[in-house]
């Protein structure tokens, strides 16, 4: 049965990128910037379910700056049907919380059963936007779900997550905020003729306004955390190579070492 | 000043060790009533957690298919903050623990930190939190109206020894009525594989093991030596191994005393999971890999000749 799915996205810059900081904030100056990869999963689990449901119609969500179109168009060459960018300044952007109340906003529009998103995005790493979206939307939520099993027309869903004690399994009922976890599936490749249908998709960029979200609730004045500053990780004292002339005594030298200087073994 | 919360949890008939770390950073906050919270059907672990130095200790009882839920766990806790007026409720950095911290600070509009690996006293506290996945670290303060959520990243603060008096557990049996979402079974993991965020030694492989099958030599020395097995993300997504090993800025963070890079180079991604361990160890072929860049101790060689002679110095050299 067609349903409708939102996937909420972030931007970030690429997990490959050397991050400098300036006057205690991290300069982002010439970095690239990427849809946040655990988005790429909960994008990809939402396109197998349209692949399988045919009438599905999924769309893609992202509080962020309208420059991350490429990225976001790249949702819709993918096979995502509809893509909403919601830039203001008005927004604080860095409140997780604030950022799901504009998210939930947009997504009551679109009357999805089902909303994905990354476990976290790859820069704060809060791991709370999601699952404050659910809260928001009075919604259930699965977390880190590396397994996802929906039933449409009984309106539920299991999900595995992994923790230290083992596969967590849980069960639910739709809708539901399902957030996922590396391994949950492998994205696609964008196709040629995706890339083309891309181009005339919709894609919207949104002012808070058009959202209906409360601004007095999205605002820097609603921040609950005050970032200090920010400053490069402790440098680590140089190391160096252990010396031998075959490996075997290399090896023998590295675990005296081990023991007598560093005493970690 | 209000009162402090830890969420404590059981992994089996013993408290995770972070639970411990919990009460250490407890105790950091300043000297105040400790709340705990804990929720399992282990005596044993509920023994240990009594004799935490707490106030009181409340167990939301699980009962078969009800094992947890955010929702109905939310708002148990938003009932026992408000009522013993806490200041911090603390978690641990884990699967659940940061699943209800994040549900519990999204139903009240708390303040919220995750992952937090540094405290400094005072009013208010300044919290210490990487970035990035350790590319940058932040520091942060909470401000609005108390109670505020943290998640404390395990494996950093030192574990709080059980004391000898402990606190009679009072059993709350959660409200699962208006539940939409449960757990409702744990598949326990084979073989006791240690955790690699708690794990004191970390043997980690990436490409320069050669296939797949290679990191039998891992699982080996990690079972001999007693630790944790990692892996690169190269091999993550070559499908070598599966993604729960992954060390690195889309995998686990983590901070072992003594961290064994075998036949990883070193891209940005991993070395931001594993540079705050104790102590590095790279063993790679390739002289120039950057991996040597950050390694307290390297050996140029073939990982997969090194690993059997690694593991039988150790074994020996233990005795």
């Amino acid at each position: 049965m067609p349903v409708n799915i939102a996937v909420v996205t972030k931007l970030v810059p690429d997990t490959e990128a050397r991050l400098a900081v300036a006057g205690a904030r991290v300069d982002l100056t010439g970095v690239d910037m990427v849809l946040s990869p655990f988005d790429e999963y909960a994008l990809e689990e939402a396109l197998k379910l349209k692949d399988a449901h045919e009438g599905t119609v999924v769309s893609v969500l992202m509080v962020g700056p309208e420059s991350a179109r490429k990225q976001v168009v790249n949702c819709l060459a993918l096979g995502a049907d509809e893509a909403f960018v919601i830039d203001d300044a008005a927004i604080d952007g860095r409140n997780p919380l604030a950022v799901a109340k504009v998210l939930a906003a947009q997504v009551r529009k679109l009357n999805p059963i089902l909303v994905f998103a990354g476990k976290q995005g790859v820069d704060y790493d809060w791991g709370l936007t999601a699952i404050a979206l659910a809260q928001e939307l009075d919604w259930p939520h699965a977390g880190v779900v590396k397994q996802f099993t929906p039933d449409f027309s009984a309106g539920t869903f299991s999900a595995v997550s992994e923790a230290d004690e083992g596969d967590l399994t849980f069960t639910g009922s739709l809708p539901a905020v399902i957030t996922a976890e590396k391994g949950l599936n492998t994205p696609r490749y964008a196709s040629l003729k995706g890339i083309m249908a891309a181009k005339k998709k919709p894609f919207s960029v949104l002012k808070l306004g058009e959202t209906g979200a409360d601004a007095a609730a999205v605002g820097a004045d609603a921040a609950r955390v005050e970032e200090l500053g920010v400053s490069p990780p402790p440098a680590r004292a140089p190391g160096r190579l252990i010396p031998g002339e075959e490996l075997a005594d290399r090896v023998r030298e590295l675990v005296r070492v081990l023991r007598e200087e560093a005493k970690v073994l | 000043m209000g009162k402090l919360l830890v969420y404590l949890e059981a992994k089996g008939d013993s408290l995770k060790k972070v639970s411990r770390e919990l009460r250490t950073v407890a105790g950091m906050l300043g000297d105040r009533g400790v709340v705990g919270v804990i929720s399992t059907a282990s005596e044993s672990a509920l023994a240990q957690a009594a004799k935490l130095g707490l106030e009181r200790l409340i167990n939301l009882a699980p009962s078969a298919g009800k094992l947890y839920a955010a929702e109905a766990y939310a708002r148990e806790l938003a009932r026992i903050m408000e009522a013993a007026g806490i200041a911090y409720a603390l978690f641990g950095q884990t699967n659940l623990g940061r699943d209800l911290a994040a549900r519990t600070a999204s139903l009240c509009g708390l303040g919220y930190l995750s992952d937090v690996t540094g405290v400094e006293a005072g009013e208010p506290a300044v919290f210490v939190k990487p970035l990035y996945a350790g590319k940058v670290i932040g520091r942060f303060r909470l401000r609005g109206e108390p109670p505020q959520v943290l998640t404390i990243r395990p494996n950093i603060f030192a574990a709080a020894d059980s004391g000898d008096n402990a606190v009679v557990a009072e059993a709350v049996a959660p409200d699962f009525s208006a539940v939409r979402c449960a757990l409702t079974g744990i598949t326990a993991k084979a073989g006791g594989l240690i955790d690699l965020r708690e794990a004191t030694i970390i043997i980690s492989g990436g490409r320069g093991l050669g296939e797949a099958g290679n990191f039998k030599l891992l699982f080996e020395f990690a079972e001999k030596v007693g630790a944790a097995v990692g892996a690169s993300r190269a091999v993550v997504d070559e499908g070598w191994i599966e993604h729960a090993h992954q060390v690195g800025q889309t995998g686990k963070t983590v901070n072992p005393v003594l961290y064994i890079a075998c036949g990883i180079s070193g891209a940005i991604q991993h070395l931001a999971g594993m540079q705050t361990s104790k102590c590095i160890v790279a063993i790679n072929t390739n002289e120039s890999a950057p991996i040597f860049k950050i390694a307290d101790y390297g050996i140029v060689g073939d990982c997969r000749e090194a690993l059997p002679l690694l593991l039988q110095e150790i074994l020996q050299a233990r005795g």
